[in-house]
């Protein structure tokens, strides 16, 4: 112990004296939160962590049907999502050239005609992108094809009830009363009949989800709305947290370059030492780097920690683990210069493998199954997602406990490594 | 008893021979040389002696204890001067020697006490707060030079210390390791200066291909070549070995 203070005093002092490079190293975390910010603007704010998105409806079908849409869309549940106004096709042009809203959908006359009675024209819907805003348009595309499959999935299943409403409604007010009652309940029967079975095939993973959350008693939690900005910082986070782990690591170079690792070697056989003292300022660069990073976000973006200690603990135990990590990137490396091209790779496979630019869920089969569950930054991504859009009683301290081990288990391997190196005349 | 017994020491790096049955000792007070031009095996051979390097065969015994089966009081017991600096540039003399005493197992104030007194011995009281950045050459080895004397070793290890100096720098570096000697401490030299090993050394053992070809007092080695002069050969001329009076090397390429 007496040793690692006596290298960690010598680097903090090193540091103090030449503080640029931790200086830069800590401002890859501010530019890391200050990209962020351009990319999602200030709208990030409010709302659920990103700002509601600007988008028109033009309405041309004006039908029943699409009334039954502006209703839905203007429910407060989707306005926390989407901004939207009904427009006529000139206007909406005008404002998506004025770089005033992000995208237009448009609904096409004849289009719930044509939905209803399953014909094979007049039934796709128009969207016009804005291009200055391609992250919005990106995600109102991925919102309307999330849409085209229920109304897909609503006219293969109640393509004839859908139709006989239509009918009754539209007929209301010259039909008498009760026979329209008696239609619009028989109606209502089958929907119900036919939605009973089909409920086990549609709703089993609500069940088990409400029950497990209610037997932890955090149903306030659980109806939170889910923070898609959170959700892409904690990734984002992951990878660039590794990334100042491994340029704060540079230091074990330099001391190869220095000579001071071989004195020092000369002085001790046992390199763990100074590994360890090395990875204690790697944690508390990269732990300075996720304060930055997180109560910025917090602060500029408004994201809100639902855990901000459980995601501290969490994140401190992953400085751990990069720190490690990394000194045994650069312990098979040997030279700062051959260890470049081979670092980044790793950092960006490691990233992308463990779901910082997509979800696990999207990458193939074999890698969700073999790969991802088995990264030490997947289980940080995970841990941190999970921690802001779903309870995490206690896995999140099994986590944090398993990163510090692999940091210490990576941070030994690495001694050993270098240990070996020179007693064999390697370049280290 | 000696102080630092190598027998039959042997070092292969693939296919080259690094080191091959070297063999020799120092003792207490001693001031051993180890001549040889560039790539003779020296430093390999005190890359060796301070457990940089493992051997393939032979035994390092130092103070009477083989060197791997107690390495931790082995490396107590001695010091490396590595042939390039070895020092924190950021970092005053002071503080580099304060440092390498910490890592040698000094106490903070004892680490303190040492590092004034090695500053006056190195005449470097007055720069000692500068940082090693502001330092002249002589003036870095100088304190390279004291960061392995922290902890008061009894055996040192020099590789070539006095290498791109100028000669005042050289003396001063010289005298004051004549000096160590005087006291009690063993000293292990490498040089490719023949007038160094010459002036300084009690013994010198001459190296080259790895080997030991010659060893012993200055009056020793005349004796064992019978001669006032030798002449030594090298196929190469970036070999060739320097040419001395009294004992004299002269070089002549072949």
């Amino acid at each position: 112990m007496h040793l690692i203070r006596t290298l960690l005093a010598k680097d903090l002092r090193r540091v103090r004296r030449n503080p640029i490079p931790i200086i830069t190293q800590i401002g890859i975390a501010l530019i890391l939160v200050a990209v962020i910010g351009l990319a999602f603007g200030e709208q990030a704010k409010s709302g659920s962590g990103m700002a509601p998105i600007k988008m028109a409806i033009v309405d041309e079908d004006e039908s029943f049907f699409t009334e039954l849409l502006q209703n839905s869309i203007s429910s407060k549940k989707f306005a926390e999502y989407f901004d939207t106004e009904f427009l006529d096709r000139a206007e909406a042009m005008e404002r998506v050239d004025a770089n005033e809203i992000s995208a237009v959908a448009v609904i096409p006359d004849g289009f719930s005609d044509a939905f209803l009675d399953g014909s094979e024209s007049g039934r796709n819907l128009e969207l016009i992108k804005n291009p200055a805003q391609s992250i919005y348009t990106a995600i109102v595309e991925e919102g309307l094809e999330a849409l085209l499959t229920l109304l897909n999935a609503l006219s293969r299943n109640f393509g004839e009830e859908l139709r006989n409403w239509r009918d009754i409604l539209e007929e209301a007010e010259e039909a008498d009363f009760f026979s329209t009652v008696f239609l619009a309940s028989k109606l209502l029967g089958d929907a119900r009949e036919q939605i009973e079975s089909a409920r086990d095939y549609l709703t089993p993973p609500l069940v088990s989800f409400e029950s497990s959350t209610r037997s932890d008693g955090t149903e306030e939690e659980a109806g939170k709305p889910f923070d898609l900005f959170s959700y892409l910082f904690a990734g984002m986070a992951g990878m660039f947290l590794l990334m100042i782990a491994n340029s704060s690591t540079n230091g074990i170079y330099r001391e190869s370059q220095f000579g001071t690792l071989r004195r020092f070697s000369s002085m001790h056989g046992r390199l763990l030492p100074f590994v360890l003292g090395k990875m204690v300022l790697v944690v508390a660069v990269t732990s300075i780097s996720a304060v930055i990073m997180f109560v910025g976000g917090a602060l500029l973006f408004g994201i809100e920690w639902i855990s901000p200690g459980k995601v501290a603990i969490v994140t401190l135990a992953y400085c751990v683990c990069g720190a490690g990590l990394t000194s045994l990137i650069a312990s098979i490396a040997g030279k700062e210069k051959r260890a470049d091209t081979p670092n980044t790779i790793i950092i960006m496979g490691l990233a992308l493998l463990s779901g910082t630019m997509v979800q696990t869920d999207a990458l193939p089969g074999f890698i969700q199954d073999y790969v991802s569950p088995y990264l030490p930054t997947e289980w940080f991504i995970r841990t941190v997602r999970d921690l802001q859009n779903f309870d995490m009683a206690t896995e999140w301290v099994g986590i944090s406990i398993r990163l510090c081990i692999f940091g210490f288990l990576f941070a030994g391997v690495s001694a050993t490594l270098f240990h070996r190196k020179i007693l064999k005349g390697g370049a280290v | 008893m000696s102080l630092l017994n190598i027998d039959k020491l042997r070092k292969r790096f693939g296919e080259t021979v690094a080191v091959e049955d070297v063999s020799f000792n120092v003792n207490p007070g001693e001031f051993y040389g180890l001549l040889g031009p560039n790539g003779a095996g020296k430093t390999t051979t005190i890359s060796l002696v301070c457990g940089l390097l493992k051997p393939d065969e032979g035994s390092i015994g130092v103070d009477g204890t083989d060197f791997w089966s107690n390495p931790k009081e082995s490396h107590r017991l001695m010091g490396l001067v590595p042939q390039d600096l070895a020092l924190y540039e950021e970092l005053t003399g002071r503080e580099n020697l304060e440092f390498w005493g910490k890592v040698a197992g000094l106490s903070r104030n004892d680490a303190k006490e040492r590092a004034t007194e090695l500053l006056e011995s190195l005449t470097l009281s007055d720069r000692g707060n500068d940082a090693i950045s502001k330092y002249s050459g002589g003036m870095k080895r100088r304190i390279n030079l004291g960061c392995a004397l922290m902890h008061r070793p009894k055996l040192l290890l020099l590789d070539e210390p006095t290498v791109g100096i100028d000669p005042q720098a050289r003396m001063n570096i010289l005298d004051f390791i004549r000096g160590l000697a005087n006291d009690g401490t063993g000293i292990l030299y490498t040089t490719h200066y023949l007038e160094e090993a010459e002036s300084l050394c009690d013994r010198i053992g001459i190296i080259d291909h790895g080997k030991i070809l010659a060893e012993g007092t200055l009056a020793d080695l005349r004796n064992q070549i019978g001669h006032d002069q030798l002449s030594l050969c090298w196929k190469e001329s970036s070999r060739a070995l320097i040419g001395l009076n009294g004992l004299a090397f002269k070089s002549r390429f072949a």
